[in-house]
């Protein structure tokens, strides 16, 4: 999905960012470009338990009033847990429904490369997709703006590697790196090595929602729908109805 | 004119995503089911991991379009009832967390409903005055089991299977005969269409003498009766043969032979006023004609739901919330689903 990020004209949005993607619980208000409050979580379970009453505490945090001042909300739609992708965009749709205000699904490659410590240019974002596997995009980073060139990519660590080996003095960076350190040192060839950002993926959510102009924002929520890249596995035993 | 108690019911517990709006615990205003048979068809059965992803895109237009056709809006309702197990753990978890959203952000209680408990109510929409002690039958492809319940509340199980669910073993004969997917009403219209007599079917004795249910040896009885008189399967051309009409039709009369013999079995010996029965077998024409037979024989009322309300359905989850809210039962928000709540058991 290209989401054009063009500047809004109207005051600061007030946005909430929701990760429930992996088994950080992440939460975030952003006003504009500005961190309101956040909340970062590690889970015992899954996600059902605490969602509703974390992000109660980060609106009170922020004194946000949601029918009165929140404005959007922003979700992480994957790739990650399935269960986790699924509780976290019920979740936020319910929410949205009931306040009346729009919800922008975005995928957590595309947040690690916007997030803001970067240059511009080519950004390859790795999750770690577990089976030895790895999530992957590249984007063409222009005035901090990235734009996708591929996306949607599972991989092995020999097709990252091959992967990085197109592009002249790629960015690297994401939690799903680890390995090359040790696979593929950067002397191998040329490529920068970027740890993960500090910002989390709830808040670029929330920040980049809240850039969005109006009519951006109208585009955006309406592509509802998870990013999961790894197909259904649907070798597995049918269950009856 | 007041405003009525208005009631959203959510049931994702399984392929089907449905939404509906109860007025007052009478009145049902909407109960929208976007069925995802089609989607599941290829592979003979429900695909978990499909389910789940369809219910995420499906859930919010569902519900607007529950609000829609009933004509209120979200901001309207007074409660919300929604299918917290039995189930597929992927699919519940998106109604629940759907419903508990609503209920934080519009400040309305949140009731969670045993799926089964749904299903036994499911009669009582159409038929609100069937009178207690009853015996219960829920019969789908996902349950078979007999209750008897003395008053509103009480569940006490007498027979469960042992084995394949009654729905089930329709789909599976269904799918070794080449017969489309779900197996239950295909059957159900070949064999009320068959005038012959159908193939004999021996009725699975249980040694200990227990009176629960055993549908996986009729499976078997079927592949045998193919085998031994060289029934093949549909083809192609969707030609039916005489001898796949005449094996549904006496595989469907020794599955509902069994469960008939349980219900009269439990009704001779507990005498209820009513017996019920609900989820999609309760569907099938023969099930339902023989029952009424029976029942009147014994002298007991006997009651179906109408068939949209017999498969999975958000009207008797929404029905169902509506009486647990008023015994002032309502589910606190960091519920969690439960793919294996059984009824009876204390789950709010």
């Amino acid at each position: 999905m290209v989401i054009d990020f063009e500047p809004a004209l109207t005051s600061k949005m007030i946005v909430l960012g929701v990760d429930t993607t992996t088994a950080e619980q992440c939460l975030a208000v952003a006003e504009g470009d500005r961190l309101l409050t956040e909340r970062r979580e590690l889970i015992h379970t899954n996600h059902t338990e605490t969602l509703l009453a974390n992000i109660d505490i980060v609106l009170r945090e922020a004194g946000i009033r949601p029918t009165a001042d929140l404005q959007a909300l922003a979700v992480v739609n994957g790739p990650g847990s399935f269960t986790g992708i699924r509780i976290g965009m019920a979740t936020v749709r319910g929410l949205a429904d009931s306040w009346g205000i729009p919800v922008v699904p975005l995928d957590a490659l595309h947040l690690l490369a916007a997030a803001s410590a970067l240059p511009d240019g080519i950004i390859i974002p790795v999750l770690d997709a577990r089976r030895q596997h790895y999530y992957c995009a590249v984007y063409h980073r222009q005035a901090g703006v990235p734009q996708p060139i591929e996306s949607g990519l599972e991989l092995t660590a020999t097709e990252v590697i091959d992967l990085l080996r197109v592009y002249a003095t790629p960015i690297v960076i994401g939690p799903g790196t680890a390995f090359l350190a040790q696979e593929c040192p950067p002397p191998a060839w040329s490529y920068s090595l970027r740890p993960s950002p500090e910002e989390s993926p709830a808040f670029l959510a929330a920040r980049l929602t809240a850039g969005l102009s109006p009519a951006a924002l109208r585009q955006a929520a309406g592509t509802f729908d998870a990013f999961y890249i790894r197909p259904p596995d649907i070798r597995r035993p049918a269950v009856p109805r | 004119m007041t405003k009525p108690f208005l009631v959203l019911g959510i049931e994702s517990s399984c392929d089907d995503t449905s939404a509906a709006v109860l007025g007052d615990g009478t009145r049902l205003l909407s109960n929208i089911v976007s069925s995802q048979e089609a989607l599941h068809a290829p592979f003979g059965g429900v695909v978990p991991e499909l389910a789940s992803r369809q219910h995420i895109r499906n859930i919010g237009p569902v519900v607007s379009e529950a609000l829609q056709v009933a004509g209120i809006n979200l901001s309207d309702l007074d409660l919300v009832a929604v299918t917290r197990g039995p189930g597929l753990i992927g699919s519940l978890l998106v109604g629940l967390n759907y419903a508990k959203a609503l209920a934080y952000a519009l400040r309305i209680p949140l009731v969670g409903v045993n799926h089964l408990e749904g299903h036994f109510h499911s009669p009582f929409l159409e038929y609100p005055t069937i009178e207690y002690p009853l015996l219960c039958l829920i019969v789908s492809g996902g349950h078979s089991s007999l209750y008897h319940s003395l008053q509103a509340g009480h569940y006490r199980l007498l027979a469960g299977t042992r084995d394949d669910a009654a729905g089930e073993s329709f789909d599976k004969v269904a799918k070794m005969l080449g017969l489309p997917y779900p197996g239950g009403p295909v059957i159900d219209r070949l064999a009320r269409e068959y005038a012959g007599a159908g193939i004999p079917f021996n009725l699975p004795k249980i040694s200990d003498g227990s009176l629960d249910f055993s549908f996986s040896g009729l499976k078997t009885a079927a592949l045998q009766a193919m085998q031994r008189e060289g029934i093949a399967p549909v083809g192609k051309t969707g030609e039916i043969s005489e001898p796949v009409r005449a094996l549904v039709k006496g595989f469907q009369a020794a599955v509902i032979r069994q469960l008939l013999h349980r219900v009269e079995s439990f009704a001779r010996q507990l005498a209820p006023r009513s017996v019920i029965m609900g989820g999609g077998v309760s569907c099938n024409s023969e099930l339902r004609r023989q029952s009424r037979e029976l029942m009147a024989e014994l002298g007991i009322a006997c009651y179906f739901p109408s068939p949209p309300l017999t498969t999975d359905n958000a009207a008797m989850i929404a029905y169902t919330g509506y009486k647990l809210h008023r015994l002032g039962r309502t589910t606190p928000l960091d519920a969690n689903a439960d793919t294996n709540l059984a009824l009876g058991e204390e789950f709010s």
